[in-house]
């Protein structure tokens, strides 16, 4: 059973995704997602002030490039391999995603300060112990599996 | 008349999306200033006019409110409206920053439109004084 926010946190993804990306998140069973020898990836923005805690999302490389070429409108072969760049719209996605869902979340009045986005590896022990976390929500967008969570107090 | 305007915001693909924005928006840009962050900004607001400036809140080294502090107290950096472009959804930062002169705010994921139309009032009143 998710925490307390994952409904929240599952709505507002899908919109932010939809309305900065114009791209579909549908959830996913977590039993269908594979393990495999994917690059693997987290990105996480913390948050601090009135209310504290990590709002992330882990997923596989392949989105990176996908997600950048659909928020630039340019073509997705513009962007064939992962760096610095593409991860770039990725890491901007889970900062509005983060800010997105404070207000979703606690309202509009509490002052809430966020970190600028970190980005590591992950290997596949750490994908698949994300998978089996009861706290994340799993999302399949363009075919890529995507993990999201959020921890707050 | 073409204008100079200066986006800041550490997400280089933000950037770019705001460039693609005034761009399809038909606004009439000479240069296209780009910074990092508010430190980054300053620099350029000391050696280059500038018309307008679309700037994040939530940024490394230095933020938009620190940078928007740092403005006001210049002469000339303080005339230059200040849009503020961000996730941040709290009323009571909103209206810290509206208190500190910012001339509008734009909150992300936002639609071209939206820009399109406070960048055009905004460079539409600067023309009319």
């Amino acid at each position: 059973m998710q925490n307390e926010y994952g409904e929240v946190l599952t709505e507002v993804f899908s919109d932010t995704l939809l309305r900065y990306a114009f791209m579909f998140g549908d959830e996913f069973p977590k039993d269908e997602i594979s393990v495999d020898d994917a690059d693997y990836l987290s990105i996480t923005v913390g948050f601090s002030g009135e209310r504290s805690g990590t709002l992330g999302i882990s997923t596989s490389t392949d989105l990176c490039a996908v997600l950048t070429s659909n928020v630039l409108g340019n073509d997705p072969d513009d962007y064939e391999s992962f760096d610095d760049s593409t991860s770039d719209a990725l890491k901007e996605l889970i900062n509005v995603v983060c800010g997105q869902f404070l207000t979703a979340a606690f309202g509009e009045d509490p002052v809430i300060d966020m970190s600028p986005p970190a980005v590591s590896e992950i290997d596949e022990a750490e994908w698949k112990s994300l998978i089996d976390n009861k706290d994340t929500i799993s999302f399949m967008i363009e075919d890529v599996p995507a993990l999201v969570y959020v921890s707050a107090e | 008349m073409s204008y100079n305007i200066l986006v800041v915001d550490d997400s280089r693909t933000t950037r770019a999306v705001i460039a693609k924005t005034l761009k399809l928006a038909e606004v009439p840009v000479n240069e296209l200033y780009q910074a990092e962050n508010g430190a980054e900004a300053l620099e350029i607001l000391n050696g280059n006019w500038v018309d307008l400036v679309l700037a994040d809140i939530n940024m490394p080294v230095m933020d938009g409110v620190e940078m928007i502090d740092r403005m006001s107290k210049d002469g000339l950096m303080k005339t230059v409206p200040v849009v503020i472009v961000s996730t941040e959804g709290s009323k009571t930062r909103i209206e810290e920053m509206r208190s500190k002169g910012v001339r509008a705010y734009v909150r992300k994921p936002f639609a071209p439109e939206v820009v399109k139309k406070i960048v055009g009032d905004i460079l539409g009143d600067q023309n009319a004084e």
